[in-house]
C-alpha cells in the first residue's frame, strides 16, 4: 500500500518533473554549464575520467534519480544510509574510497547541472593549433645599402679616373704653367699618398675639424653600447614550454601571485612548483594556441598520466626554464619587501604581462639607475602600518621646514648602498 | 697614588725587540704577493715576452668585453612538487640537538631551501639559553665534508648494503663472544636498540656472550669511581654552576671542555656580572692555562701531579674550619703563593655552605673522593650538585675498555662494532688498540669517515650525518631532547653509490629488524616517555610538541635518595694515595684537550683549524705550551710570530718521540709543559693534511701531532698527565707558526677596562671616567665636545647597537665561528695566516696582564717605568675581547675612500660595499680598530684554497648562506652587524605591521653567546636590552678618545677580587694627543717612536 501510493507519488513527481524539464531545459543547460564549472569541473568531466568518473550517462547508470541527487549532494550521507546499495558502495571503492565532499546545491541545481550533463552544448573545437602564419620577411635591407655602396664606391672610381684623365689631356695641352693659371697643380706624377697630403695641407683646418668630430664620434659610438652591457631590456629567451601569460593573466584572469605565490612571501617570486601548473591542467589537456602539444610537456615533467588520470611514480623531471630577469649577485631585492610593504604592483616593474604573449620579455632595464630613480620618487606606505609609526612622526618633525607628511624611500635610507648591497 | 696595569697581547710585543718592531710597524707588514707569484717555476721557465703579455692582456680584456655583452643563459629549474614547509628565500628553523660523545647542546638549525646553513642554540631550554659552543656550530660543516665515505666497505672495497648486513649476518651467526664499542650513550632509542640487538644474539643452545663497552675518548672515569666509592653510585654527578657562588676548580676546563660545558658555561655566565646581585667568586688551580683559568678571579698554578696535594690542602683547610678531621698531605711546590689562594678559597667556601661548588679535572680516584669530601662538608651536595640526577654523559669506566682491549688481544671476540668512538687514533699507545683489533676477526665501525680506526675495521657501515638522522637523548634525568633530520641523506642510495645508513639501523638489521629507526624511536617514547609526563595527553601530541620544542622536561622515575652528608672516613686513605700519586720526576707534561678542537673528532673541520687558540692565538697547530721563563731558560724562540719562526723540540714520552713547537704561554706553570689532544689526525681528510707536520709514517701530513698515545693508564683510569718528558731541540731547530693575533699591536692605550669588585663599588669615576681630551688652549674637554666630522643622521629610525660585557665574555670562539658560518668568511689556510691574512670579521683578542702596580716615575724615569710595568708576570691574568667592526659613527674609514665604497647608514652602520671597492685598503690604514679584511685571493676559485676553504668545494659550498655575497679578489670587506639579518628582521616586523620587537634582531655572535655576554638591538628604542646595558656604568668605547663615536660598547670586566684596581692609563689624567700617537704608530718606525710617544704623552699631563 504505502510503497504504491509512493510510486505513485514519485510518478507523479516524476511527471511533474519532466514537464519542468521540458519546459526550461535551455534556461537549466546555461545555469547548468555555470554551475558545473563552479562545482564538478574540478575534479569532475563530462566525457573523461579526472578525479571522479566522467559523468557523461550519469543518469542512465542510476536507477533511481532521487537517489543519485541524494547522492550528489552528500555522498557521504548516502552511503551511511544507504549500506545495500552496492552501485554506490562499489562505486566509492573504486575511486580509493576518496569522498566526494558535501555539495551545498539544492535539488533544482543538481537537476541543472544533470541537464547540463544530459546535452551539453556542442563547443566549437578549438581550431586545432593553426601555427601562426608568421610571412617570414628576410630583411634585404643591409643587402641593398651594400649593393648601393658598392656602385657608387665605382662611380667614384670612374669619376676620379675621368678627372686624371682630363687633367692629363689639360696638361699636355696648356703646359704646366697653363695649368697654374687656371689653379691646377700639376700632380700628375705624384702617388696616391702625395696627393692627400697635397690636399691636406691646403685645407688644414677642414681636416682638424674632421679629425674632432671623427673622435668624438668614434667615443661616442664606443661608449653607446658600453652602456648597454649588462641591460637586457627585452630579453625573451626561447623556454621549454611556449607559455603564454596573456593566456594565463590576461584572458583568464588569473592573479599573479596565485603562480608566483614567492613574491608575497620572500626574496623571489619563483617560477611555480609543477603542481602548481598542474592545478588546472590536469583538467584542461588541450590549449588554445597549441592544443595538447605544449600542455603534454606538462603532463611529462610532471610524470601525469592523463589516460589514467594518475602520476606515475619516480617519473617527475622538472621543466627548465631561462630565468628572463636576473639581479647581478651582488644585489639583494626581496619581492615581498615591494609587494607587501611597498603596495607596489607587479606591473610596475614587469609591465602589463597580461598582456604578453609567448615569449615572455623582460620589459624595464632593471639597472641599478633605474631602481634608484623610483626610491627617489616613490613614496613608502606609512599609513595603517604601525611599523612605522614611530619613524612617520620623527621624519614629520625633521622635515618640519619643509612640511612634508609623507616620505620618499629616499627619505627613509632607502638609496644608501648597504641596503641592497651586502 | 694609583695603580695601573698594562696589558700585552703576545711576548713579542712585550719584548718589543727590533725585528719585531720592524715587522709589526706597517698595517699589511708585506708587500703585495708578487714575489709568490713570481716565484712559480712555470714563469720562470716560460717564453712569454713583455709584449706578448700586453697582448695577452688586450685580447683578454676585448674578449672579456665581449663576453659581457652577451646575455648569460640562467636556468631555473622549479620543484615539481613544492614542499609545503620550503618557501624560496625564506628560512626555516628546526629545533634538533647535538651529541659526540664529548658536547653536547640543544641547537636550532637554520635552513635554506632545505640546505643547513647556520647552527644557533635553541633559546627555548633555560640551562643553556641559546648558547653553543664553537665546537658545535662549527659540525655543520660535517655534513658537508668531502671525506665522508658514501659506501660502506668491506675489507677496504665499497661493497653493498645487502653484502654488508649479510657478512654481518653470518660472523653474528657463528660468533661467541661480541661486543659493542661506544661512547657513554645517552640517547635512550639508541640504547633500547643495542638492548634489542643484545636480546636476539644467539640462541638457547649456543648462548652468545655479549657485552656493550663504554669508552669516552676524554674520560671522567675518576669522578665516577669516586662517586661509586663514596656514595655507591658510579656516576658523574649533575653540577649546577648556575647556583654556586664560590667556584673552585682544581684544573677542570669547565667553560669550554669539561663535562657539559655548554650549560656551565651559561650557569657561570648568570652570576659574572656584579649588577645581577651577587657576583660569584672563581678559583682555579691548574698547570696550563686553560680558558676557565683565564676567567678565573684568583688562579694558581699547579704541577699536573700536584693538583691532588693542593686538594689536599684544601680539604684540610675546610675540615678546619668546619670541625672536621684532617688528613695527612704533602709538600706541595708552591711558587705562586698557592697556599694562601687556598685558604682564601677555604674561607670562602665554608662562609658560602651550600652556595658553593669544587671540581676538579683530575682523572685520579683518590684526589676526586678528597673533592667529594670538601663538598660533603661544604654542603654542596643537593644544592650545587645533584648525585640523584646525574649527567649521562662521559660515565664510561676506563677499567671496561682496559679489559676489551684484552679480551681482544687475546683473540677471543669475534664481532665488535664500535660506534661514535675512533679508538685506533684515540686509545693509549700503552694498549696497543690497533694490535688487539687485528686479532678481531669481524670488527664493524659506523665512522661516517674512513677514519684511523673505520679505515682498518673488516667492515666499515657509514653512519649519516647527524642532521641527517633521527636521534633522541637525556643528558640529564628530567628533560628528553629529539634530534630531528633537516635534510635526506646527501649521500643516499643511488645508481652510483649505496649511500650511508644510520648506525642505530644499520645495528637493527643485522639483528633482522626492520623497522626504520624512526618508528623504533616512536615506540619506545610511546612506551618509556608519555608515562613519564604530564603535558600532553596523547603520544602524537606528545611526539609533535617535543619535536617542534627540541625537548620535553618529564618527571623521572623516582630513584634512591643518596644519604646526606657522612664525612668520609677513607678520607686518609685517599690522601694517603694521592700524595703517593702525586709523585714525578722529570718535566711533567699535562695533556689536555683545547678549546676549539676538543677529542680532534672534527678535525677535517678547517674552520676550526684555522680559529685561533684561546689562548696563544695559535693556529692550525697544536704545541709544547712552556712558560716564557722556561723558554728562555732553555733557549727555545720567545720571539716567534708571522715572520719569525717557533723552535721546533722533539718530545719524547715513554719511548715515543713527536715533534712540536715550543709556545711561550705566560701562565704555563714554570716547570712543567701543556700539550692539546685531538691533533695529529691522518685519516680525517683532505684538511688535516694542510699541516706541516709528518705523522708517524714519515709522508703523511698532519696538523699537529698526537698525543693520545702518551695517556697514560696508570691505576685504572686514563691519566692526562706524563711524566720524565724529554724536550730537546729537534734537528730542524725552527718551525713557522701561524699566529692570529700579533697581527695587530696595540699601544698603551684604554683598551680593556678591568676592576676589581672593591674599586668597582666606588663608582663610576674611579673605574671608568669619561675620557676626555686638552684641546689647542689647554682646555680639558670631553671628547664628544671636539669633533672633525659633523653629526650623523641617526636619530631617527632604528639605531643598531651592540654591547659586550667583557665580565661575561669567557673568550670562547663561539662568536667567531658562528660570525664565520653566517657571512661566508673565507679560511684562507696556515700559509695565508702567516701573511697576516686572516679573514675572521670578528676576533677575540686576549690581553695578558702584568701584576706590576704602576707607582710615581720618579728618580727612573717614565721610560724605565713602563719597561719595569711590561716585565712579563709569569703567572700573568688574561681578558678576553671580542673585536668587530665598531661600527663607528665617526668612522675614520669612511673619509678616506676614494670611491665611497664604505659609508655610513641612517640605522647607525657602517655599511661596505663590495661591488664598489676599487682595494685601495686606505680604510683599513686608518681603521683604529683593525677589523678590516683584504681579499688578497679569489678564495673561492683560487686551487691554492681547495681543501681548506669550504666555498671551493662544490659539497661544502652549500654551506654557504645565499643571503650574504661571496667577496670576490681584490676587496675589502669586515663586519656588517649581520645586515643581512637586521633587513630580513625589519621586513618581517613591517610585513605583520608592527615595530620591531627586541631580540627579533640578533647578529650570529649574539645569538650563539653562552653565556648572554653580546647584546644587539635597537638603541634608539628606550625598552630594548642593549639600550638599558649601553648606558650601565660600565660601558665604555674602544678608543674612545679618537673620537670614533662606535656603536658597539664595552662594559668594564670586573674582578672578584680585594683591593685596588684601577684600569689602564687611567691613573693618570687624560689621553687628549692619542691621535698623534696612532699617526706616529703607522709611520715608519713605529716601536722606535714608540717609547718616546709614551714620554711625550705624560710629559704632557
Amino acid at each position: 500500500m504505502s510503497l504504491k501510493i509512493s510510486i505513485n507519488k514519485i510518478k507523479v513527481r516524476l511527471g511533474v518533473l519532466s514537464l519542468f524539464l521540458v519546459l526550461t531545459l535551455s534556461g537549466f543547460s546555461q545555469d547548468g554549464k555555470k554551475l558545473f564549472k563552479a562545482n564538478c569541473a574540478a575534479c569532475h568531466k563530462i566525457d573523461k575520467k579526472l578525479v571522479g568518473p566522467a559523468l557523461a550517462g550519469v543518469d542512465e547508470r542510476w536507477e533511481n534519480r532521487e537517489n543519485l541527487i541524494a547522492w550528489i549532494a552528500n555522498s557521504g550521507q548516502y552511503l551511511k544510509d544507504n549500506p545495500g546499495d552496492s552501485y554506490a558502495q562499489d562505486l566509492f571503492k573504486s575511486y580509493n574510497e576518496l569522498q566526494m565532499a558535501a555539495m551545498p546545491l539544492n535539488t533544482e541545481e543538481i537537476e541543472a547541472i544533470l541537464g547540463y550533463i544530459a546535452a551539453p552544448p556542442v563547443e566549437k573545437k578549438a581550431v586545432a593549433a593553426a601555427p601562426v602564419q608568421v610571412a617570414e620577411q628576410e630583411d634585404y635591407t643591409n643587402v641593398w645599402l651594400f649593393a648601393f655602396a658598392a656602385v657608387f664606391l665605382i662611380v667614384i672610381g670612374v669619376l676620379i679616373s675621368v678627372k686624371d684623365t682630363l687633367k692629363k689631356l689639360l696638361l699636355d695641352l696648356k703646359g704646366e704653367d697653363g695649368l697654374a693659371a687656371i689653379g691646377e697643380v700639376n700632380d700628375i706624377g705624384l702617388s696616391t699618398a702625395g696627393k692627400v697630403g697635397m690636399w691636406r695641407d691646403s685645407n688644414m683646418k677642414s681636416v682638424i675639424a674632421l679629425g674632432v668630430v671623427g673622435f668624438i664620434l668614434v667615443l661616442y659610438l664606443l661608449w653607446v653600447p658600453m652602456l648597454s652591457i649588462g641591460v637586457y631590456t627585452g630579453y625573451a629567451p626561447d623556454q621549454p614550454i611556449k607559455f603564454s601569460h596573456k593566456i594565463h593573466a590576461g584572458d583568464d584572469g588569473i592573479d599573479c601571485v596565485y603562480c608566483h605565490f614567492g613574491a608575497e612571501k620572500g626574496r623571489t617570486s619563483g617560477i611555480p612548483p609543477v603542481n602548481v601548473c598542474m592545478n588546472c591542467h590536469k583538467g584542461i589537456e588541450s590549449g588554445k594556441l597549441y592544443g595538447t602539444e605544449e600542455i603534454a610537456k606538462i603532463y611529462e615533467a610532471a610524470g601525469w598520466d592523463p589516460e589514467n588520470q594518475k602520476y606515475i611514480p619516480r617519473k617527475q623531471k622538472g621543466i627548465k626554464w631561462t630565468k628572463i630577469h636576473n639581479l647581478p649577485d651582488h644585489v639583494y631585492f626581496n619581492h615581498s619587501q615591494h609587494v607587501v610593504v611597498g603596495k607596489l604592483d607587479c606591473i610596475e616593474c614587469h609591465g602589463d604581462v597580461a598582456t604578453f604573449d609567448y615569449p615572455m620579455h623582460q620589459e624595464n632595464d632593471l639597472t641599478m639607475g633605474w631602481c634608484i630613480e623610483c626610491h627617489r620618487t616613490s613614496e613608502v606606505k606609512m599609513n595603517g602600518n604601525p611599523y612605522y609609526d614611530k619613524l612617520h612622526d620623527q621624519l614629520v618633525e625633521k622635515y618640519k621646514e619643509e612640511g612634508l607628511e609623507s616620505f620618499t624611500v629616499n627619505q627613509t635610507g632607502g638609496i644608501e648602498c648597504g641596503k641592497c648591497h651586502y | 697614588m694609583s695603580n695601573s696595569r698594562q696589558y700585552w697581547q703576545s711576548v713579542e710585543q712585550l719584548d718589543n725587540n727590533e725585528e719585531f718592531a720592524a715587522k709589526n710597524s706597517d698595517e699589511f707588514s708585506e708587500e703585495l704577493p708578487l714575489d709568490q707569484f713570481l716565484e712559480k717555476q712555470e714563469l720562470s721557465d716560460s717564453s712569454t715576452t713583455r709584449r706578448d703579455f700586453l697582448k695577452f692582456v688586450g685580447f683578454s680584456v676585448t674578449a672579456a668585453t665581449l663576453a659581457a655583452c652577451e646575455t648569460p643563459v640562467m636556468k631555473s629549474i622549479p620543484y615539481v612538487i613544492k614542499p609545503e614547509e620550503v618557501t624560496a628565500g625564506v628560512a626555516n628553523y628546526y629545533a634538533s640537538a647535538y651529541y659526540d660523545g664529548f658536547d653536547f647542546a640543544p641547537i636550532l638549525i637554520k635552513t635554506r631551501e632545505g640546505r643547513p646553513i647556520h647552527i644557533e642554540g635553541n633559546k627555548k631550554y633555560s640551562m643553556t639559553q641559546g648558547g653553543v659552543n664553537t665546537r658545535v656550530n662549527s659540525s655543520l660543516l660535517g655534513l658537508y665534508d668531502a671525506a665522508r665515505v658514501r659506501n660502506p666497505r668491506i675489507k677496504g672495497e665499497d661493497a653493498k648494503w645487502s653484502k654488508v648486513d649479510k657478512a654481518v649476518k653470518a660472523s653474528l651467526g657463528s660468533a661467541k663472544k661480541v661486543r659493542i664499542l661506544s661512547n657513554s650513550i645517552i640517547s635512550p632509542s639508541t640504547q633500547a636498540a643495542i638492548d634489542v640487538f643484545a636480546s636476539k644474539l644467539g640462541s638457547e643452545e649456543s648462548p652468545v656472550d655479549f657485552k656493550h663497552v663504554t669508552y669516552d675518548e676524554s674520560s671522567s672515569s675518576g669522578i665516577v669511581t669516586a662517586n661509586k666509592n663514596t656514595f655507591g653510585k658510579a656516576v658523574v654527578p649533575h653540577y649546577l654552576f648556575r647556583k654556586a657562588n664560590i667556584i673552585v676548580s682544581f684544573g677542570a676546563d669547565f667553560l669550554s671542555t669539561w663535562l657539559n660545558s655548554s650549560q656551565y658555561a651559561t650557569g657561570y655566565g648568570m652570576h659574572r656580572s656584579p649588577e645581577e646581585g651577587k657576583m660569584s667568586r672563581h678559583y682555579q688551580f691548574e698547570a696550563n692555562f686553560s680558558l676557565t683559568g683565564t676567567n678565573a678571579d684568583i688562579r694558581g698554578a699547579v704541577k699536573p701531579n700536584e693538583i691532588g696535594l693542593a686538594v689536599i690542602d684544601l680539604y684540610n683547610a675546610v675540615a678546619k674550619a668546619t670541625g672536621n678531621a684532617s688528613v695527612k698531605g704533602g709538600k706541595l711546590d708552591d711558587d705562586n703563593d698557592v697556599a694562601n689562594k687556598i685558604n682564601s678559597a677555604a674561607k670562602d667556601l665554608v662562609a658560602n655552605k651550600g652556595k658553593s661548588l669544587v671540581v676538579s679535572g683530575s682523572n685520579d680516584v683518590a684526589t676526586q673522593e678528597l673533592v667529594n669530601g670538601i663538598n660533603q662538608m661544604i654542603g654542596s651536595y643537593g644544592k650545587t650538585i645533584n648525585i640523584d640526577t646525574p649527567l649521562n654523559i662521559r660515565k664510561a669506566n676506563d677499567v671496561d675498555f682496559m679489559d676489551l682491549v684484552k679480551e681482544m688481544k687475546s683473540g677471543s671476540v669475534d664481532t665488535l662494532f664500535v660506534y661514535g668512538v675512533n679508538p685506533v687514533y684515540s686509545a693509549p699507545a700503552s694498549l696497543d688498540f690497533a694490535g688487539a683489533l687485528a686479532k678481531v676477526e669481524t670488527s664493524v665501525s659506523f665512522s661516517g669517515v674512513a677514519d684511523e680506526t673505520g679505515s682498518v675495521t673488516t667492515i666499515l657501515a657509514p653512519d649519516n650525518h647527524y642532521f641527517e638522522n633521527w636521534n633522541d637523548f637525556i643528558p640529564v634525568d628530567g628533560a628528553a631532547f629529539i634530534a630531528q633530520p633537516v635534510i635526506r641523506p646527501l649521500f643516499s642510495k643511488s645508481k652510483t653509490q649505496q649511500g650511508t645508513r644510520q648506525a642505530q639501523e644499520s645495528i637493527l638489521r643485522f639483528v633482522k629488524v626492520k623497522t626504520s629507526f624512526y618508528d623504533f624511536m616512536r615506540e619506545n617514547w610511546n612506551t618509556t616517555i608519555l608515562p613519564l609526563q604530564k603535558d600532553y595527553s596523547t603520544f602524537d601530541e606528545l611526539w609533535n610538541n617535543t619535536v617542534h620544542d627540541g625537548f620535553i622536561h618529564y618527571t623521572p622515575a623516582p630513584v634512591a635518595q643518596t644519604l646526606e652528608a657522612i664525612i668520609p672516613t677513607s678520607a686518609s686513605a685517599s690522601a694517603s694515595a694521592v700524595v703517593k700519586n702525586s709523585k714525578a720526576t722529570g718535566i711533567v707534561a699535562e695533556l689536555y684537550t683545547e678549546t676549539n678542537m676538543g677529542i680532534g673528532n672534527q678535525a677535517n673541520n678547517p674552520w676550526l683549524q684555522e680559529l685561533p687558540n684561546v689562548i696563544t692565538k695559535v693556529t692550525w697547530d697544536n704545541y709544547v705550551a712552556m712558560n716564557p721563563a722556561d723558554c728562555r731558560e732553555n733557549g727555545y724562540n720567545t720571539n716567534y710570530g708571522q715572520h719569525l719562526p717557533a723552535s721546533l723540540v722533539n718530545v719524547t714520552v715513554g719511548g715515543s718521540t713527536v715533534k712540536l713547537p715550543v709556545i711561550s704561554t705566560p701562565g704555563q706553570r714554570v716547570g712543567t709543559v701543556s700539550i692539546s689532544l685531538g691533533y695529529g689526525r691522518t685519516k680525517a681528510g683532505k684538511v688535516v693534511e694542510q699541516g706541516d707536520m709528518l705523522a708517524a709514517d714519515g709522508v703523511t701530513k698532519t696538523v699537529g701531532a698526537n698525543l693520545f698515545g702518551a695517556v697514560s693508564t696508570k691505576g685504572g683510569n686514563f691519566n692526562y698527565y706524563v711524566d720524565n718528558v724529554i724536550i730537546e731541540l729537534a734537528e730542524e731547530k725552527e718551525y713557522p707558526i701561524g699566529l692570529a693575533q700579533t697581527h695587530f699591536t696595540e699601544m698603551d692605550r684604554k683598551i680593556v677596562n678591568e676592576t676589581s669588585l672593591s674599586t668597582f663599588i666606588k663608582g663610576k669615576n674611579v673605574y671608568n671616567p669619561d675620557p676626555t681630551v686638552v684641546d689647542a688652549y689647554g682646555i680639558t674637554q670631553k671628547v664628544e665636545k671636539l669633533d672633525l666630522w659633523a653629526a650623523q643622521d641617526i636619530a631617527n629610525g632604528h639605531r643598531w647597537g651592540m654591547t659586550i660585557d667583557l665580565s661575561k665574555c669567557i673568550g670562547c670562539n663561539a662568536c667567531v665561528t658562528s660570525c664565520h658560518a653566517e657571512n661566508n668568511v673565507p679560511v684562507v689556510g696556515k700559509d695565508e695566516v702567516r701573511r697576516n691574512r686572516i679573514m675572521s670579521w670578528l676576533r677575540v683578542d686576549r690581553y695578558f696582564s702584568s701584576d706590576m702596580s704602576m707607582t710615581d716615575p720618579g728618580e727612573t724615569g717614565k721610560i724605565a717605568m713602563y719597561k719595569q710595568m711590561e716585565a712579563p708576570s709569569v703567572y700573568p691574568e688574561a681578558v678576553h675581547q671580542p673585536v668587530m667592526c665598531q661600527q663607528c659613527n665617526h668612522a675614520p674609514c669612511e673619509t678616506v675612500c676614494p670611491v665611497a665604497a664604505t659609508t655610513h647608514s641612517n640605522e647607525g652602520l657602517n655599511q661596505m660595499t663590495y661591488n664598489r671597492c676599487i682595494g685601495t685598503r686606505y680604510c683599513a690604514n686608518n681603521c683604529p680598530y683593525k677589523v678590516r679584511r683584504f681579499n688578497w685571493f679569489n678564495y673561492v676559485g683560487d686551487s691554492k684554497f681547495t681543501d681548506v676553504n669550504p666555498a671551493v668545494n662544490d659539497l661544502a659550498r652549500m654551506v654557504l648562506n645565499p643571503d650574504v655575497v661571496v667577496r670576490a679578489r681584490g676587496v675589502m670587506e669586515k663586519c656588517s652587524f649581520c645586515v643581512q639579518r637586521i633587513q630580513s628582521g625589519k621586513l618581517d616586523a613591517k610585513k605583520e605591521g608592527r615595530p620591531v620587537a627586541d631580540g627579533e634582531v640578533v647578529s650570529a655572535c649574539s645569538s650563539v653567546c653562552p653565556t648572554s655576554a653580546i647584546q644587539f638591538g635597537d638603541l634608539n628604542d628606550s625598552e630594548t636590552k642593549v639600550k638599558e646595558v649601553s648606558e650601565d656604568e660600565r660601558s665604555y668605547h674602544l678608543l674612545e678618545e679618537v673620537g670614533t663615536q662606535p656603536n658597539v660598547f664595552y662594559l668594564t670586566k670586573v674582578r672578584n677580587i680585594d683591593g685596588e684596581r684601577i684600569p689602564v692609563g687611567l691613573g693618570h689624567g687624560t689621553h687628549g694627543d692619542h691621535e698623534d700617537h696612532a699617526e706616529e704608530a703607522h709611520g715608519e718606525d713605529a716601536h722606535a717612536s714608540e717609547s718616546d710617544s709614551h714620554s711625550e704623552e705624560h710629559a704632557g699631563h
